[in-house]
């Protein structure tokens, strides 16, 4: 298998393993087990198979939209498999660890495997990713299961509180890290990270691209004072706190900053930005968990003061010494792993703590090495190694880490950042220290009378805890066992691994640092300082800010969200009129007059006058329809702005809108005298009083919006357009409209009516939306008005209110009309279908025929009602819309399949055409075309809805 | 021709504004129908007039061989952007006609509809529903 896929199924498994879990029996959780840690498992074994190659990793994947920079490229480096093994190994052995903490619960562990295995995949996507927007992704798949996991107590708000807080916080940096990356992408043209080396941006971009990075690593990665939801987090199970939330998860941002620091330490904002942070996070946080009351809030907030030490020693990395040699601060795997060796096996046991003994807070830890012996003691081991004690690997770690600090501080720039890490890692380090011999006081003291009873619990509780312990001694005693798996990994490897016994020969400040932190902290941890527990400020930023959040919310809302349709339609409009007028004042061509050849550029008297009729026309009967007062009239007047309209259109050599408006303005008259009847008169309440300064405000948007019209019209495009660019588009259809185009093989076209050809060829796909959207209409409008509904009288003969109409309202229809529709129905619907077969080569179509059909059968339905117009057309009106859609698609796709009766599969709604002769020589013929098959569906819909809509109005009526 | 159909933009422009901003349903709702004569007016009226200097005119965009063997003999050459008109904005406006059409289905149906259920058109009265709730002391 190639590298690709092999990553590609390592992702997944955990997923896919979580998601198989839930389709076994619910009773069987020891199967559900087993199946939810194969897929870790599998991935761990996996991904081990690359370790040997990584060193000629490349970047292998698949792209989706190359163009966009979207694309799923991963890279199996030393860090990436790193990380990625770590996720993997420790993911295998959450999960029975997770099975004996619930004690074989089968309904909870049915409901975390799942999540859990979620989890796994997105982070283990996170290690693996090599594309930029690929690893945000993921990044957000981590968000979401933690935030499914923080909040498993679904009924307990505190834990509901803690997942939206972690969910917000990490979801914000998420954000930062998208837009971080498009810079990186937009300006650099990088969308990978193996290529950001070899990108020049400019420097704000950098710079930019840093400090967002540095926010996303900063909120994943818990750096102070983004801190809080850490602590809060801890709400979760122990198993989860344990894996997401000391061992891989918070690590992401740290990782984020491993990826990139090769890249941008260079980058004069890196070490300002990082390494203060770092050291405060790091020193601040180790305070805290001194004063912490609960087990698992002192664990979670020496994990941030762990991640700030991280966090400041990718800082350092910024600052080179003067002495090239001395450059090991990039050690990260070794710290991440020390980490992550001591914190999970410690969170291990304060679950099993907490389950077997009842022990969460601190106090309660008192005789614990005599109730549970092998427990107490791993735990005072965890403690140990996190206090860096002499003889475990964190010592090593940790003596790294200042031995980095004091070479920084040789750095030719901003030498004081290394004293800062310095001052705050022995703070750190004392802190810890006096945990130690606090919690040591207290599990080897006496027990107390009437103590919990300790249950008997499996093995399980405290195994993984050892096996991970052991890495801590073997690292801290004998380094050279895991010399060989880890050195093979590290990115900046050392020659060797050193041990205590190593780094006591090389005596400095650094050993000296150490353990003088070491000592302090004993006497701290048995001095009365700081012993009082207690919450801390930023407990209740989040709260606070969320509060605040909501109260300016709410007053933008007030502001602009007041329920007046009058407010909104205000501000729409203003906004736009703004905006207009921003623009034309800004360009002086905008204020002069254009050249334009008098009011009507025509020689002939005919359309001169026609012109100005239908202007005149068009112009009054709109500043007739606010004064008007009876209903009925104003619809009158409102149908005649738009036959007026139509003039114009006819005056612009524009048959087709003439046509389809006219037959449209017909429809919407109907339509409107309808609704009008069933609405009420205007009363003298509703009247509207002549509204100055609304008319003057409609007034400039209307004097604006007509001068950007006729500068728009009267200035020859050749004038304003970019040299270079290309010329109307329009042009390029009136060539291609009978001809075909070349882009699609000489097909398409065939017609001589330009405006269908783009309506059904060309732009098969707007029209195809488009009698959608009708069909889409007719369906709100039935829901809307909902199931017809009949008038009371009909239903019951006893209950009758006096003064209410009851029955079919009488219909005023004239005989005259009666017996003239008899005649003119049969007539429109020949004439609709002769404008239908003409409308590709002369003006009509599918959309006119359409309507004249509409129009025809609506006239039909005002005349003789209901049942008449259901056994002309005995197809419910939604069918029809369908069958009409249906036909459509149907023509559409008639080409994709073309390769099954031997041609070649064309794109979807190419069209096709032939002449059919009607005689022998010839010389007569028709021409029948597919897009006449998509006119069908067209006409079809347009029938469908327009009749459908006036009939269910009528039924309102009636 | 630009400037007079410019004018009658302005105009039913102004006046579907008038509308739109008016205290009661129905008006706004003739307001919306009559807007989108206003903008397709004015759609037309930018892709220029069919009105040559020369008192001639282009031709509405349906291909005609007449018009073309016409302009072979008198140029020598048939470039049809300079015999007809744009096709493009007549037909976009013919697919805004529809929609607009669509449109104004949808809004007289709501009229009838908040008329039924809150038994008012007047925009004063429909605006209480609307009002968010105070944030929750929390």
């Amino acid at each position: 298998m190639s590298d690709r896929v092999v990553m590609l199924l390592a992702i997944f498994a955990p997923m896919l393993a979580g998601f198989v879990t839930l389709l076994l029996p619910a009773r069987a959780a020891l199967l559900r087990t087993a199946v939810g840690a194969s897929g870790p498992l599998f991935a761990f074994v996996s991904l081990l198979g690359l370790l040997g190659d990584a060193e000629h990793s490349g970047s292998v994947g698949w792209g989706y939209i190359p163009d966009l920079g979207i694309e799923f490229f991963f890279r199996s480096d030393r860090l990436a498999l790193f990380f990625a093994l770590l996720v993997s190994g420790i993911g295998s052995l959450i999960v029975p660890y997770a099975h004996a903490y619930f004690r074989g619960d089968a309904a909870k562990i049915g409901r975390l495997l799942p999540m859990l295995g979620l989890f796994a995949t997105a982070m283990l996507g996170v290690a693996l990713s090599d594309s930029m927007l690929g690893l945000f992704v993921f990044w957000e798949l981590t968000t979401i299961s933690s935030f499914l996991l923080i909040g498993w107590e679904r009924t307990n708000p505190g834990a509901v509180r803690s997942a939206l807080q972690a969910a917000s916080i990490t979801g914000l940096g998420g954000l930062a890290l998208l837009v971080g990356v498009t810079i990186f992408g937009v300006t650099g043209g990088v969308w990978r990270f193996s290529e950001l080396g070899d990108a020049s941006m400019p420097g704000w971009a950098m710079t930019a691209g840093v400090a967002l990075i540095g926010v996303a690593a900063a909120t994943k990665s818990a750096q102070f004072p983004l801190h809080g939801w850490l602590p809060g987090a801890m709400a979760a199970p122990t198993p989860v706190s344990a894996y997401l939330h000391s061992a891989t998860m918070v690590k992401a941002g740290v990782f984020l900053l491993a990826r990139v620091v090769v890249d941008l330490e260079g980058v004069e904002l890196w070490p300002l930005l990082f390494v203060p942070l770092g050291a405060l996070t790091m020193a601040y946080a180790a305070v805290q968990a001194l004063r912490g009351a609960t087990v698992k809030r002192v664990l979670a907030f020496s994990t941030v003061s762990q991640l700030g030490l991280f966090v400041c020693l990718y800082g350092l990395g910024g600052l080179h010494p003067s002495d090239p040699s001395h450059h090991t601060l990039e050690w990260p795997i070794g710290q991440i792993l020390n980490h992550a060796a001591y914190k999970a096996p410690l969170f291990m046991l304060a679950g099993t703590m907490a389950i077997h003994a009842g022990v969460a807070n601190i106090a309660q830890l008192r005789g614990l090495a005599r109730r549970m012996p092998v427990v107490g003691w791993l735990f005072i081991v965890g403690l140990y190694a996190m206090a860096a004690g002499p003889g475990t690997f964190s010592f090593a770690a940790k003596e790294f880490f200042v031995v980095g600090a004091y070479q920084a501080t040789e750095a030719s720039h901003h030498a004081w950042l290394g004293w800062l890490a310095i001052v705050a890692v022995a703070i750190a380090a004392a802190c810890n220290a006096a945990l130690l011999v606090r919690i040591g006081r207290l599990v080897f003291g006496s027990v107390e009378e009437g103590s919990v009873e300790v249950k008997p619990g499996s093995g399980w509780m405290w195994w993984p805890a050892a096996l991970l312990l052991l890495l801590q001694v073997v690292g801290g005693i004998a380094p050279g066992a895991l010399e060989g798996a880890l050195l093979s990994v590290e990115t900046n490897p050392l020659e060797h691994l050193y041990s205590t016994f190593d780094l006591f020969g090389k005596p400095g400040l650094p050993l000296f640092v150490s353990l003088g932190a070491l000592a302090a902290g004993v006497v701290l941890g048995l001095s009365p300082l700081l012993r009082k527990p207690g919450g801390e400020p930023c407990d209740h930023l989040f709260g606070s800010l969320h509060r605040l959040l909501e109260l300016v919310a709410f007053a933008v809302v007030s502001t602009f969200q007041t329920g007046s349709i009058r407010r909104y339609l205000f501000l729409s409009i203003a906004t736009l009129g703004a905006g207009l007028l921003i623009v034309m004042t800004r360009d002086e061509r905008w204020l002069t007059v254009p050249e334009f050849t008098g009011l009507i550029d025509s020689h002939e008297p005919a359309i001169v006058i026609f012109a100005i009729l239908a202007a005149i026309f068009v112009c009054v009967s709109a500043l007739a329809l606010p004064p008007c007062r009876l209903r009925i009239v104003r619809v009158l007047v409102l149908g005649a702005v738009g036959f007026g309209v139509t003039m114009l259109y006819l005056i612009n050599r524009a048959p087709d809108l003439a046509l389809t408006q006219i037959m449209f303005e017909i429809i919407s008259v109907i339509m409107f005298l309808l609704v009008m009847r069933m609405l009420p008169e205007r009363t003298r309440a509703d009247q509207d009083r002549v509204d100055l300064p609304r008319a003057a405000f409609a007034g400039v948007i209307g004097v604006l919006v007509g001068w950007a019209v006729f500068h728009a019209g009267a200035v020859p495009d050749t004038e304003v357009r970019p040299t270079g660019s290309a010329e109307r588009l329009g042009a390029w259809f009136l060539d291609h409209a009978h001809e075909g185009s070349a882009l699609t093989g000489g097909r398409n076209g065939q017609g001589d009516n330009v405006v269908n050809v783009i309506l059904v060829d060309f732009r098969g796909y707007d029209t195809m939306g488009e009698i959608a959207v009708l069909g889409i209409a007719m369906l709100a409008v039935l829901a809307m008005l909902g199931p017809r509904r009949l008038r009371p009288a009909l239903r019951s003969e006893q209950v009758r209110v006096p003064g209410v109409q009851y029955g079919p309202q009488r219909t005023l229809v004239s005989s005259m009309l009666r017996v003239g529709m008899r005649v003119i129905v049969p007539l429109a619907l020949i004439f609709a279908g002769y404008v239908f077969f003409k409308g590709h080569q002369s003006p009509g179509g599918g959309f006119i025929a359409g309507l004249v059909a509409s129009v025809a059968l609506i006239v039909y339905r005002m005349t003789e009602g209901r049942v008449a117009l259901r056994s002309l057309i005995p197809l419910n009106p939604a069918l029809l819309v369908a069958a009409g859609l249906a036909i459509a698609l149907v023509t559409g796709a008639v080409p994709l399949v073309l390769d099954l009766i031997g041609g070649e599969a064309l794109p979807f709604l190419t069209s096709g055409d032939d002449k059919l002769y009607l005689n022998r020589d010839h010389s007569e013929y028709f021409h029948l075309t597919s897009v006449m098959f998509f006119d069908l569906g067209v006409f079809i819909v347009v029938v469908g809805a327009s009749v459908g809509m006036i009939n269910r109005l009528e039924e309102e009526l009636e | 021709m630009t400037a007079l159909l410019s004018l009658c933009v302005c105009v039913v422009l102004a006046v579907s504004v008038y509308l739109l901003l008016s205290r009661e349903l129905k008006s706004v709702a003739m307001g919306a129908f009559i807007l989108s004569h206003a903008i397709h007016l004015g759609i037309l009226t930018m892709s220029g007039s069919p009105m040559l200097g020369d008192g001639s005119a282009l031709a509405s965009p349906v291909l005609s061989e007449a018009i073309e063997s016409e302009a072979l003999a008198d140029t020598g050459e048939v470039r049809r952007s300079e015999l007809y008109v744009d096709p493009l904005p007549q037909a976009l406006i013919l697919t805004s006609i529809v929609i607009s059409f669509a449109i104004t289905a949808v809004v007289l149906t709501l009229l009838v509809v908040t008329h039924r259920d809150a038994g008012t058109l007047r925009v004063e009265r429909l605006k209480v529903s609307d009002r968010p709730e105070p944030p929750g002391l929390a």
